[in-house]
């Protein structure tokens, strides 16, 4: 009932889920082919999944100091400015005891960024250094990431929400400050490494196709 | 080639298919990811669900998610005020962001659907199908209205420090939009290949 496709002789549609011969099967070539029913591109590997997921990983821990230093959000409450920064903004929820939802802004916004940069570091260095290491669980940490990842924009949202309805001008008002755009930026950097990460890889035996 | 074999989708392990009665769920033997679903929906029931997130996304976009109280004045917003409202405040690239994946992003995988299933549910052939059904791959990746949902919960518990806040008819359209687009997303849309084949 199941078996590896030692060849790749078969090829399925990421897309569709179409079954098709794969016409470079016998050269081993790396040339990409289209699904005959949806035209979704075919391969036997994403091309450059591991380059792709360092470089974003790369890009996303160095805008991760910004995100976290820098403030998100600034507030004006009769003539009193404050600025939060990420880290700020789960105090508070904490000190005004909200604790459920500080743990889940912890969660979203610290927990998951720094979880999901970790595990897919170490999904990407097993390929080539581990390959035969926990094959299962890696598999399952990749599904993980994959669900969890998109949770971290909650803190962009709530900084949206908030500059939108708090303006009453010197009385209340609150403006969203430059560290959300960094925080923006390493959610979506992350989603982009994982999406390029290839599970496929974890299978791969070593030296089968480099 | 033939449709009684399928790939799982994370490891390429080689599995016999058989079609699945609905609730039943294939995994890989390898890997253990899902590979399919057995579907009870039918065409006509996929499309109901499909107009009414329609209906509760316009609801969702256009009524204030939130409104505060001020020594008598009242700010309600909704949410394209809140992406005006950044964006106007110089964070245009956040603002975009948020517009793509809490606006677009629902708003197109809602009218891919309608462009699939109308045609289908009068007997006739959808044009345009192996374009829409890639497309809906691509932005079923950014859709994040349960996440908004979430953030607007923490944006009236945050305000009600400064001033008596109150969720609004917006945040309770985005609420039924989440379970509605949830249920599509399980109900699934890739099997109706097999029904135009």
């Amino acid at each position: 009932m199941t078996g590896d496709a030692p060849a790749r002789p078969l090829l399925s549609c990421r897309c569709c889920g179409l079954v098709s011969r794969n016409p470079h099967a016998a050269c081993d070539a790396v040339a990409s082919c289209r699904c005959p029913r949806c035209g979704h591109p075919l391969h036997p590997r994403q091309p450059g999944s591991l380059q792709k997921t360092w470089a974003y990983l790369a890009a996303s821990v160095m805008l991760y100091v910004p995100a976290n230093v820098l403030p998100i959000m600034s507030t004006t409450n009769f003539f009193r400015q404050d600025t939060y920064t990420i880290v700020g903004g789960i105090a508070e929820l904490w000190i005004e005891a909200s604790w459920v939802l500080a743990v889940i802004v912890f969660t979203a916004s610290i927990a998951v960024p720094l979880l999901k940069i970790g595990a897919l570091a170490l999904l990407a260095w097993s390929v080539r250094y581990a390959p035969h290491w926990r094959r299962v669980e890696r598999a399952r940490l990749y599904r993980v990431v994959e669900a969890v990842g998109h949770w971290s924009m909650l803190d962009v949202y709530v900084v949206v929400l908030l500059s939108g309805v708090v303006h009453f001008g010197r009385l209340a008002s609150v403006h969203p400050e430059p560290g959300l755009l960094a925080f923006g930026a390493v959610v979506v950097l992350t989603m982009l490494a994982s999406r390029s990460f290839d599970p496929r890889l974890i299978w791969q035996e070593p030296r089968a196709d480099g | 080639m033939s449709q009684d074999i399928v790939l799982c989708e994370q490891c390429d392990a080689v599995h016999r298919w058989r079609p699945l009665a609905s609730s039943e769920v294939a995994r890989c033997r390898r890997c253990g990811a899902v590979i399919a679903r057995g579907h009870r929906l039918s065409v006509s029931g996929l499309l109901a669900l499909t107009v009414a997130a329609g209906v509760m996304l316009a609801v969702a976009v256009s009524t204030p998610v939130m409104t505060l109280q001020l020594r008598g004045d009242e700010s309600a917003a909704t949410l394209l005020d809140a992406i005006a409202a950044t964006w106007g405040a110089g964070e245009r690239l956040v603002a975009a962001s948020a517009a793509l994946t809490a606006i677009v992003a629902p708003a197109v995988l809602i009218a891919l659907r309608l462009v699939i299933l109308w045609p289908m549910w009068q007997g006739r052939c959808p044009n345009h199908l192996a374009w829409c059904m890639r497309a809906l791959h691509e932005a079923s990746h950014w859709n994040m209205v349960e996440v908004l949902l979430v953030g607007a919960v923490v944006s009236v518990v945050r305000i009600a420090s400064m001033a008596p806040s109150m969720p609004g008819p917006g945040m309770v359209a985005f609420a039924a939009l989440t379970l509605l687009l949830a249920a599509l997303e399980a109900a699934g849309i890739k099997h109706l290949w097999q029904e135009l084949s």
